[in-house]
């Protein structure tokens, strides 16, 4: 206990005397965190609140119009402009172009007449008994027109079109009905009452996001995602620190001085393996207080656990785990510490990028989201996914923390065969 | 069981991968409280030599005795009673003298109060004291080196292996660390020394063997190998005469 305690000591020392290494240990995740969450939450922002601006020309002036006006101005996606009735379809086109407004919308005159006549011809020839075919060609074109500034992505065009599709259906339809009861009063004996559509009961969507957090306030934020997905990055990049000390204590010979004293090598590893836990619980501690201290500070969403603190801590412990191994792994490879950083950080890198740190797996491609179930740090974000924002149990996540730990564990062994075949 | 402190019999190693046998059946026995000198060109064998008996090498063939047990079943006992310091500075530069000695004397499994007095007692005796508390990294290379003979004999070792403890450092330095280790081979501490500096073997050593080829072609005292040798009125003109003026050039 003695020797574990002094080479802890040691491994500690050493580790708090690199004052670079601690940089890289503990500030570059919390950059990280900062950076990428800020951006994220920036982009995630544009995209719902007022950041979109747009400018609606209507000239209809009647209630196509102004449905479509009232429609836009209450989505919080849009920053919306009324355009003089003065103006042109021309000049709204312009203002677009030059990046003025992102989205133009043109209502051109006499749209609802258009369409009211539409309605009128169509049921007309319905109740005198015509085919829908005498009709055609008869019926005005009707079109409201929406200028595009080509930075626009899809999910926003896609999401307009649907608004002004919706708006304008619900008035037509509206029209029909009430043209449908006005020919049967008309016709019938028994007088139709007057028929609504925006009076009648709209089918409920009911949104159920599966967590079984009580505060149902789990939602996916940037938060969410960066606070645990840059920790996890970091945890494995203390592979670059781990393999260079061995490495460093290898080519000075200190290493192979303490394997001719009474120091077995289980023993040297297992004060690594506890000194580089503890830095990754540290890293982990520090990342989530910025999270949860300084983010809502600066206009960030807060990082919140809604309670699973300590099984978080868990996932941390089986990521950490794995990320020894993997330095262990790489520092028994490695011949120098130059061949160790590299590949330390060329493999961390693309283990996270495979993995969903830098881009939700959701997001990925088919073959990308498959592979991504071969890395480490996807199994590490998965099981914080499962804690932090479906709310599951720890045993939800226990797959993801056995895979770490298996991991660990296969590193470990080819390390300890490898390092048995070269010496003692 | 032998009276010797160290014997090594037949000892065989081949690195497969070099195509190439370093020792080729070795004998060396070094007796209780002598200073025995191994001297040998590079290549010859010696640090391979050392590396086994430190524990770092496994040897193909032949049988180690240390101090009268076999090697392979006492390697703890072995390791509590045997000090090695090793050519290279083996030390944590980033740590200070101070560190580094409490550190490798309680992997010793010294006591506290052991190791803290002995500590003060080697730093007061390679005048270090006053540098207990600075990074050995901002040591001269005699400091260093002394360090690391500290690290070797913190734990009074009954046999002391060194492996060219005094190469690249000044004559001062040199002159000290010879110094102190005469006065532990006169508190009992065997010592086995590799070395090319033949002046500082002849004046150190109580016996020396040569080995070349991977086992040893002579061993005695100094004086006994310069009578044995016609013509040679030094131990490196017996060296050079036993080992040949061919270049060496590869590292065992």
């Amino acid at each position: 206990m003695k020797r574990l305690i002094n080479l802890i000591y040691k491994d500690f020392l050493l580790l708090v005397r690199d004052k670079a290494g601690l940089v890289f240990l503990f500030v570059m995740p919390l950059v990280l965190v900062l950076v990428m969450t800020g951006m994220q939450e920036g982009a995630l922002e544009s995209a719902t609140k007022n950041s979109i601006s747009l400018i609606v020309l209507d000239s209809d002036k009647d209630e196509i119009g102004l449905t479509v006006e009232k429609e836009l101005q209450e989505k919080d996606m849009f920053d919306v402009k009324i355009a003089d009735a003065s103006m042109t379809e021309a000049e709204v086109q312009n203002l677009v172009r030059k990046g003025t407004y992102l989205i133009g919308v043109y209502i051109p005159e006499n749209t609802t007449a258009k369409i009211q006549g539409n309605v009128q011809k169509s049921i007309a020839a319905a109740f005198a008994g015509l085919p829908a075919s005498v009709t055609e060609g008869k019926m005005d074109t009707v079109s409201i027109k929406v200028f595009l500034d080509p930075t626009i992505n899809s999910t926003f065009r896609t999401t307009l079109m649907s608004y002004l599709r919706e708006a304008s259906n619900q008035i037509e339809n509206e029209y029909m009905f009430a043209k449908i009861s006005e020919e049967v009063n008309e016709r019938a004996m028994l007088p139709m009452g007057e028929f609504s559509l925006s009076a009648a009961q709209p089918v409920g969507i009911e949104e159920i996001t599966y967590s079984n957090h009580d505060d149902a306030k789990a939602n996916f934020d940037a938060a969410a995602h960066n606070v645990p997905a840059w920790t996890l990055f970091a945890i494995f990049f203390i592979v670059i620190s781990l393999s260079g000390s061995i490495i460093k204590e290898r080519e000075d010979g200190s290493f192979a001085r303490l394997m001719t004293m009474p120091c077995p090598y289980s023993l040297y590893l297992l004060s690594k393996v506890i000194v580089y836990v503890a830095v990754c619980l540290a890293q982990f501690l520090v990342v989530m207080l910025m999270g949860k201290w300084l983010f809502p500070l600066i206009g960030l969403p807060v990082f919140d656990m809604h309670g699973t603190f300590f099984y978080c801590l868990i996932v941390v412990f089986c990521a950490a785990l794995a990320a020894i191994g993997f330095g262990l792994l790489i520092s028994t490879f490695a011949t120098t510490h130059q061949q160790a950083a590299i590949f330390g950080a060329v493999s961390v890198v693309i283990l996270s990028a495979i993995g969903g740190i830098w881009v939700p797996t959701f997001l990925m491609p088919k073959f990308l989201k498959a592979l991504s179930m071969i890395s480490p740090l996807n199994w590490g974000i998965e099981a914080f996914y499962g804690l932090i924002l479906r709310g599951g149990s720890f045993v939800s996540v226990l797959p993801q923390c056995l895979l770490l730990l298996a991991f660990a564990a296969v590193c470990f062994v080819i390390s300890l065969l490898a390092q048995g075949k070269k010496s003692f | 069981m032998s009276s010797a402190i160290l014997n090594i019999e037949k000892l065989t190693k081949s690195y497969p991968d070099l195509n190439k046998q370093v020792l080729t059946g070795l004998c060396l026995k070094v007796e209780k409280g002598e200073i025995y000198g191994f001297l040998g060109p590079n290549g010859a064998g010696k640090t391979t030599t050392v590396n086994i008996i430190s524990g770092l090498l496994k040897g193909d063939s032949g049988q180690i005795e240390m101090f009268g047990r076999p090697y392979n079943e006492n390697r703890n006992y072995i390791k509590h009673h045997m000090g090695l310091v090793p050519q290279n500075i083996a030390v944590f530069p980033e740590l200070t003298a101070y560190e580094n000695l409490k550190i490798f004397g309680a992997i010793y499994g010294m006591e506290n109060k052991a190791l803290k007095s002995r500590i003060d007692e080697l730093l007061e005796l390679f005048g270090l004291m006053n540098f207990k508390n600075k990074k050995v990294a901002s040591f001269s290379g005699g400091m260093k080196r002394s360090v690391n003979l500290m690290v070797g004999i913190l734990h009074k070792p009954d046999l002391l292996i060194l492996d060219e403890p005094t190469v690249g450092i000044d004559v001062q330095s040199k002159m000290v660390i010879l110094e102190n280790l005469k006065s532990l081979n006169k508190e009992g501490v065997s010592i086995l020394y590799t070395s090319h500096d033949m002046e500082e073997a002849q004046h150190l050593c109580t016996r020396v063997g040569i080995i070349d080829g991977g086992k040893l072609v002579a061993e005695d005292t100094p004086s006994g190998l310069i009578a044995a040798h016609e013509g040679c009125d030094d131990l490196e003109s017996v060296y050079l005469r036993l080992t040949g003026r061919k270049l060496r050039n590869m590292e065992d």
